[in-house]
């Protein structure tokens, strides 16, 4: 996943690190399907045939995209797969910033109105666009592990995918976990704890996000509209039920400039952490 | 940013729609009408000795709106409207040969039900809660119902508990009363309560068991048949479970159902079902499912009816509270195209049959064509 990924479980039985060998089985199944860097994976797939013909998809990949196009609609268009193609000229090696041009010539390749696509089947219009999962895939991944550990009567633990946390239940001893915000600027702190029994946290936007070229910070985040880097929020961690929707809402919130984002964190009612650029702290979680 | 109070329910019902979120609570809004035609075999004409032998037909058409309404609740919205035509046993008589033989209505009766309903549905973190209303009319028939619903999810959400109770009352005016020498008015009511637990036992099967109680009181009796007299208040009692496995390798589910059903009429019953939900590619589905059913006949069951017995002895010839037994098979099939599918089912109901059985004992088809649009 190309993340540090934990999973503790807690149980009296002794299947535990079967249910956890599935839970991983999981999560090695969906990277090896959507990874943009597998060769062989949907994405690499469906990106490869970019401009030149469609791909038949399966049902997962269907529900997936429907998803990734609802948060696309529900975000105006910031929230949008095809924007990866950016990375192409926002990157850490960069020398200068790009010019205009060169972001008007690339922009031409971004944007979920040129993907046709059916219940079987995704084109991508244009050649050179491309789609990823990286706005959701690890969220969604982390949502099924901890589904599968549930299904399999483990009721006590967490799965942790690079900070997307899943709360399976509380530990054993009923207790709630204690789990840190990292800090959006140093590395390796946590700026809060929140204690949580069951659901889920996502934080979008902690200091490894972000990349220096000439003394200016750039977050990771494109605005897919301009092809520039999202000056907004600092971090936003949200909790919710399910971390997939908890991760979108962070990250939909981190697209937007500061005022919108917190607006439409407000709006969405799920409890909220967030920093400004001036490490003020925002939301229903800053008093915990 | 323009005001969007449903961005946090759209995305949560995108992302519940994922298969890792298999049984999660609300939905977009789902509409669908459903036209469907039943279809009853005719009474052979050697068993009757009066009036038609033409039978029910019915034609049904359905309407279903479930739609979220702010964050956490939704409301379901359904309407029928039936028309039957035909004719209907009125009692059953010795012919000459001694055997039981029906006598019928005389005329094709024409008439028809509307009937509606509304629910509204709250859902919590683990928990959700109903709250329906139900109305059916037709011309000598008028039905109102309430009924709460409640349901829990264990914390680790493999075990649902489920709570419903209903209670409906019935206004009975039969048609032609004077003439037929029928009752004029009458009343039913009834109160019912069910209980159910679903566990997920793995990945890919699941169990749930139902257990349901029911009283009722009233006019219990047909109107419109020569004679029929039954208690005044009856009991019933049901035992269900449901059974689902999936098995990966066909890209398939089994289902199986039992019930056992008995009441205080002393009519047992038992059905069994058998499914196979086969899917085919990403957007098809076919379900082929047999199913077999059986029930003893009720204390005060009469092959004959008998007039010279006093009007407080209960008896009934209805078929329905007689001894048979039915085999039911049919295909149901889906195709699903982006927000758009479309049902397709048949099934044919074949009941016991043969000199001894009772010549009511009916057979029908039903084909039903049903389209859902999701938005």
């Amino acid at each position: 996943m190309g993340c540090p990924c934990e999973i503790i479980l807690e149980a009296e039985q002794d299947n535990l690190s079967s249910v956890a060998d599935l839970a991983i089985v999981e999560a090695k199944r969906f990277e090896k399907k959507y990874s943009r860097y597998r060769e062989d994976s949907v994405v690499s797939a469906i990106n490869r045939a970019a401009g030149v013909e469609s791909v038949n998809i399966d049902e997962e990949t269907h529900l997936l995209l429907s998803y990734a196009e609802t948060c696309f609609l529900e975000s105006d268009g910031l929230f949008d797969i095809t924007s990866g193609v950016l990375r192409k000229v926002w990157h850490k090696e960069m020398v200068s910033i790009p010019d205009t041009e060169m972001l008007q010539h690339i922009l031409q390749t971004v944007g979920w109105e040129h993907v046709d696509r059916t219940s079987s089947t995704i084109f991508l219009t244009k050649p050179e666009m491309e789609i990823d999962f990286g706005g959701f895939g690890k969220e969604y991944a982390a949502d099924a592990m901890a589904s599968l550990i549930r299904q399999h009567g483990i009721a006590h633990g967490i799965v942790n995918l690079g900070g997307d946390i899943v709360v399976i239940g509380p530990h054993l001893s009923g207790a709630a976990w204690q789990i840190g915000i990292t800090h959006p600027t140093v590395a390796g702190d946590a700026i809060a704890t929140i204690a949580i029994k069951s659901g889920a946290i996502t934080t979008s936007g902690s200091y490894e996000r972000y990349f220096e070229v000439s003394g200016e910070r750039y977050s990771h985040l494109l605005n897919p509209k301009t092809g520039r880097p999202v000056d907004g929020l600092l971090s936003v961690s949200v909790t919710a039920k399910h971390c997939l929707v908890a991760g979108s809402l962070a990250t939909i919130a981190m697209l937007n400039d500061s005022k919108n984002g917190l607006a439409w964190l407000e709006e969405a009612g799920q409890p909220f952490l967030a920093f400004n650029k001036h490490l003020a702290p925002f939301g229903s979680l800053r008093d915990l | 940013m323009p005001k969007r109070l449903n961005s946090l329910i759209s995305i949560t019902t995108a992302a519940m729609a994922l298969p890792a979120f298999a049984a999660s609570p609300p939905a977009e809004s789902i509409l669908s009408i459903t036209g469907s035609t039943y279809n009853e075999e005719s009474i052979s004409p050697a068993r009757t000795l009066f009036g038609s032998t033409d039978r029910y037909d019915i034609d049904i058409g359905q309407f279903h709106l479930l739609t979220p309404i702010r964050k956490d609740w939704s409301a379901e919205f359904t309407a029928t409207r039936e028309s039957m035509s035909g004719a209907s046993p009125w009692g059953t008589a010795r012919d000459v040969n001694g055997d039981t033989a029906l006598i019928m209505s005389g005329a094709t009766i024409d008439e028809g039900r509307n009937a509606y309903g509304i629910k509204i549905n709250r859902y919590g973190n683990e928990s959700s809660y109903s709250v329906a209303v139900q109305h059916s009319r037709e011309n000598d028939y008028k039905s109102k119902g309430l009924t709460l619903g409640g349901q829990w999810n264990t914390s680790n959400q493999m075990t649902t508990f489920a709570v419903s109770a209903n209670y409906s009352t019935d206004d009975i005016t039969p048609t032609d009363a004077l003439l037929f020498n029928r009752i004029a008015e009458a009343k039913k009511n009834q109160r019912k309560i069910s209980l159910s637990v679903t566990q997920i036992i793995n990945r890919s099967s699941v169990i749930q068991v139902n257990l349901g109680y029911a009283n009722q009181r009233g006019y219990l009796s047909d109107p419109y048949k020569l004679r029929d007299v039954r208690p005044d208040r009856k009991t019933q009692r049901f035992l269900s479970s449901k059974y689902r496995h999936f098995v990966e390798p066909w890209n398939g589910a089994l289902n199986l159902d039992y019930r056992y059903y008995n009441d205080s009429f002393g009519v047992h019953s038992q059905t069994f079902e058998m499914a196979w939900h086969q899917n085919i590619g990403s957007g098809f589905r076919v379900t082929p499912f047999v199913r077999y059913y059986r029930q003893s006949e009720a204390e005060f069951f009469t092959h004959v009816d008998d007039f010279s017995l006093p009007l407080t002895i209960a008896q009934s010839s209805d078929h329905r509270l007689g001894k048979f037994d039915a085999n039911t098979y049919g295909l149901r099939s889906e195709i699903k195209f982006s927000d758009w599918k479309v049902r397709l089912s048949y099934m044919q109901y074949d009941s016991e049959d043969g000199p001894d059985s009772h010549p009511a004992n009916v057979n029908f088809s039903v084909f039903s064509l049903g389209l859902e649009w999701r938005f």
